[in-house]
């Protein structure tokens, strides 16, 4: 258990192992509003998580640019950023002018840029490569489970709570697949639940209990199914009561990843003590006219997260909330004869929140000593992936990462 | 692992392997049917079964490849948009004007009004395009047809978000269509050459002094050979093979001076290769079958296919030069596609959900119905995800997409206002969307009263619009009457058989006796009121007509009805 009182969460468990007991606290409603909007202290050295994911391949040259150096510039005749086009961070760089949020966090101290983030022989498919980045493997799915779902087996154990993690958005990433852990998943909080049918559709996940079948039954399709009826039952209720209890301290902008933020905040803040949000901005694969819609990404990522920090700064779970920004590779240097940039390899990751110890880390990668025209990586992402989690959760990075990577002191 | 040359010759001598238990010999029985019809099309009505039955399977087979002449909404798609060779005055005047910074303002704001209406009734083609596509899948009159043409559609994808153009979405999807069983060495080449293909993957930007490789790579990784049976090298060489291929006006045209005409090494094959050249050095490698036979084999049985069967089906691929019916006749006749772990095992996914739903019932539900529910579970037609297309499988389910499934089911049978479900989903409409559709609401008031068959909505494909306006012609009382059931126990039993394509565990079955039961009405006296309960003329059988939908809507949300 996580928490020292908890009259809704760590039913999970209980659930699993009897239940009729279980389809009954299924039906039950919540309490009062006041239960509602209850904040348990969370437990020393416990924080929140919050995954972005840039998809499409962010072209990280346009999102903090090199202006100083005359290989970017050379590369990218029409593509590259002078210096009075960003915000400047030092004299070789800065972030793209867009990224509102990305600029208030550098001013505050609480944005890492960790450059030249990557891997071993690097994968070129968007498919390919966001895999190894969601399993943190380079087999890719071969691997099995996703590294999120690893760390909250390594967690969480056997407390299954489907709220604990939690996408918003369509598609769920393979990060958050585990073989025991399901996080929840909608797009929508309102319209997540069974209309008219909520009574029985509680009960329906217990209507045949996986262990009571023949051995031969384990692992079929219909198992799989009918936990994620047990989990998408209980996740729902408390979903929807803690979206409809949250009170945002600012207005979020009408953009999905606005939205998408705006319910993470209502979970990070609400009964649901989720604990890790999963959300993702799409549309980053731009082989042409890459400037105008990159910047615009870069506007939908900077308002949404502006909003975000303003909304959660100074609250108790706002301050134990990290949010890591990654995408599945970086653009080519050079830029194509359609003023974009094709796939390519190394990029930035992004580490925000007030417990970050602001500033640059890793190393730019060269624009001269390229791989077949790419930046060649200086940082294995998996170092940052455990340096973050590491540093939010108690557990052993061996466990979720099957190895120790060295520390890169992101986080105080 | 076993090596797959002793496995085979295992599989030949024992007809059951411990790992994929096969029946040794096929009984086409209507369980059997219906597997074929879930798989092979979109479900069958009770009676169709029964007659595949009658007919065998063998006749069963040949009737699905039998050609069908289908009426098209009209024989080619119009073109609207300006990109296809559309005019529109008001923009036109905008350009003489010198654009938005120069002309007058109700200049600027006609033309804004023409581009929106142009957009929307481009948008407005392809929805009465997929409109009749679900039409036509749900009629079962060309099942396999239709199936493949959903394969390939998310296979050789597109996506109108970035094509924007329903003239050019709709062609490709009818040369998909056309080709759909024939042979995948014409959809490789024509696909290739598709113009809504070439925007998409941006060949159209593939010059000689500057190649763009994400055609060259797709067409490897997802096309024909898979990951990690090529180098970049092999990538970027394709690329300038393909330079030149182009779109112009909505059709394909090789500029011969974007291409390069030097040599090229491509999979060890050097020469001056043009993109057609490209194609046939991939269609002769060993892992292109193997990719083609693996995906098929996949989509149908909802599983992998076990190593030695894959290679023996890629073999015959090949053989047959890349003809795809020989393999399809094989599958459908092939023991282990009707073995318990492929019958009952796929998750359905929305679209096999959507009208399989209806085809069971025989419903023919709103065209919003379809396009919003679809587009709600996550399968929006002409909008895949991404260049892959649909996952598929347990990719499709979410604690949501579970929950708005069961909701779809509830609206399709009566008992869910279906301004319940998409009332917050209104939402989904991205801004340019909403906007447009926005503009064209004044046909809201048009609607009917209560439409049934065949009614549009609109530009406003929401759910919303068939809030209060759906009933459905359904006798669910009548259907079981005829049935001869007539004790709890045989109703439940009827209405899961009609409704599922697995059988009931005795668990979940007396869980659905049970809640049959505490739900059923019941005539006579309240003990309260001392009233007659259902004192209208009709009230009783009403009363019991919508305890059937009721207990329909809950069978179709159970986790048994997504597996088909």
């Amino acid at each position: 258990m996580q928490t020292p009182f908890d009259p809704i969460l760590g039913r999970r468990s209980l659930l699993r192992g009897f239940g009729t007991l279980g389809a009954l606290a299924v039906g039950t409603r919540l309490g009062s509003a006041a239960a509602l909007t209850f904040s348990a202290p969370l437990p020393q050295g416990s924080g929140n998580l919050v995954l972005l994911e840039l998809a499409g391949g962010n072209d990280g040259l346009s999102t903090v640019a090199p202006f100083a150096d005359d290989a970017y510039q050379k590369a990218r005749p029409k593509l590259a950023f002078g210096k009075d086009e960003v915000v400047v961070l030092d004299d070789y760089r800065g972030l793209n002018a867009k990224a509102t949020g990305l600029h208030e966090a550098w001013e505050a101290g609480e944005l890492a840029i960790v450059e030249g983030c990557g891997y071993p022989e690097p994968n070129r498919s968007h498919f390919k490569s966001m895999e190894i980045w969601h399993t943190a493997d380079l087999r890719g799915r071969d691997a099995g489970q996703g590294w999120v779902g690893r760390l909250a087996e390594a967690v969480w154990k056997e407390e299954l709570d489907p709220n604990r993690m939690v996408h918003v958005g369509s598609d769920k990433p393979f990060s958050l697949n585990s073989d025991v852990h399901n996080a929840a998943s909608f797009v929508l909080p309102a319209g997540y639940r069974w209309i008219d049918n909520e009574g029985p559709m509680g009960k329906v996940a217990h209507a045949d209990e996986p262990a009571d079948q023949g051995e031969e039954e384990a692992g079929s399709t219909l198992d799989a199914l009918r936990r994620a009826y047990g989990d998408a039952a209980e996740s729902s209720t408390e979903v929807r009561a803690a979206v409809a209890a949250y009170r945002p301290r600012v207005e979020y902008p009408q953009t999905d990843l606005g939205r998408a933020l705006l319910t993470s905040a209502a979970l990070l803040q609400g009964a649901t003590q989720s604990r890790i949000l999963s959300v993702r901005l799409g549309g980053f694969d731009h082989h042409n006219d890459l400037r105008r819609r990159h910047d615009l990404c870069m506007a939908e990522l900077g308002g949404a997260l502006s909003a975000f920090r303003r909304d959660l700064a100074g609250t108790e779970r706002g301050d134990a909330t990290t949010l890591l920004a990654f995408s599945e590779f970086g653009r080519r240097l050079a830029e194509n004869g359609s003023r974009g940039a094709d796939h390519g390899v190394a990029g930035p990751m992004f580490v925000m929140g007030p417990r970050v110890r602001g500033g640059l880390y890793g190393e730019h990668p060269s624009l001269t000593d390229l791989d077949k025209g790419d930046l060649k990586h200086t940082t294995d992402f998996r170092r940052v992936y455990a340096d973050v989690a590491g540093s939010l959760f108690d557990v052993k990075t061996k466990d979720y990462l099957g190895k120790g990577y060295k520390k890169l002191g992101l986080l105080r | 692992m076993l090596n797959p040359a002793l496995a085979l010759a295992l599989l030949v001598t024992t007809p059951v392997l411990a790992q994929e238990p096969a029946p040794a010999e096929l009984t086409f029985d209507l369980r059997a049917a219906e597997h074929l019809f879930n798989r092979a099309g979109f479900g069958a009505r009770a009676l169709d079964l029964e007659l595949a039955v009658a007919q065998g399977l063998e006749a069963t087979i040949d009737g699905l490849f039998l050609p069908v002449e289908q009426r098209l909404p009209r024989e080619r798609p119009e073109r609207l948009t300006r990109k296809d060779g559309a005019k529109s005055d008001a923009l036109e005047a905008l350009r003489l004007a010198g654009g938005k910074d120069e002309a007058p303002q109700d200049m600027v704001d006609a033309a804004d009004s023409a581009g929106r209406k142009m957009r929307r009734e481009d948008r407005r083609q392809l929805e009465d395009y997929t409109i009749w596509w679900f039409d036509t899948m749900a009629s079962g009159a060309d099942p396999l047809r239709d199936r493949m043409t959903l394969f390939w559609h998310g296979y050789f994808t597109s996506s109108m978000d970035d094509v924007k153009s329903s003239y050019q979405m709709i062609e490709q999807n009818q040369f998909l269509r056309a080709e759909a069983l024939g042979s995948f060495r014409d959809l490789l080449h024509g696909a290739a050459k598709d113009p809504a293909m070439l925007e998409y993957l941006d060949n159209d930007e593939n010059k000689k002094q500057e190649p763009n490789e994400n055609f060259a790579r797709e067409v490897m990784e997802l096309f024909t050979l898979g990951e990690g049976n090529y180098t970049e090298d092999d990538i970027k060489e394709a690329a300038r093979a393909f330079t030149g291929w182009r779109s112009r006006k909505g059709a394909f045209d090789n500029r011969a001076a974007a291409h390069d005409t030097g040599k090229k090494t491509v999979l060890g094959v050097t020469g001056k290769h043009d993109g057609d050249d490209v194609l046939e050095i991939l269609l002769d490698q060993e892992a292109c079958a193997l990719h083609v036979a693996g995906k098929l084999l996949s989509y149908f049985e909802g599983r992998s296919p076990a190593p030695e069967r894959l290679a023996s089906y890629a073999a015959d691929l090949r053989a047959s030069d890349y003809e795809l019916e020989p393999l399809l006749r094989r599958l459908f006749a092939d023991p282990e596609f009707y073995g318990d772990r492929v019958v009952g095992q796929r998750v359905a996914g929305p679209i096999d959900y959507l009208v399989g739903m209806s085809v069971r019932l025989d419903l023919t539900p709103p065209q919003a119905w379809y396009l919003s529910g679809s587009r709600l579970l996550g399968q929006r037609l002409f909008h895949p995800p991404t260049v892959k297309g649909w996952d598929g499988g347990m990719a499709w389910i979410t604690t949501a997409s579970l929950m708005q499934r069961g909701n779809l089911a509830g609206i399709l049978v009566g008992t869910v206002d279906a301004g319940e479900v998409l009332s917050d989903q209104d939402e989904m409409f991205s801004g340019e969307e909403m906007m447009d559709d926005m503009e064209a609401m004044g046909s809201m008031d048009e609607l009917p009263a209560r439409p049934t068959k065949g009614v549009k909505f609109g530009a406003l494909s929401g759910l919303k619009a068939m809030s209060g306006k759906w009933e459905p012609d359904l006798d669910l009382r009548g259907l079981l009457r005829r049935s001869g059931a007539t004790t709890s126990e045989e109703r439940v039993d009827f209405l899961a058989d009609l409704l599922l394509a697995v059988e009931l565990s005795p668990k979940t079955r007396a869980f659905l006796l049970q809640e049959f039961e505490a739900s059923r009405p019941t005539q006579g006296r309240d003990e309260a009121t001392g009233r007659a309960r259902f004192r209208e003329r009709g009230g009783f059988q009403r009363a019991q007509e919508d305890h059937l939908r009721g207990f329909a809507h809950l069978v179709l949300s159970l986790p048994e009805a997504q597996l088909n």
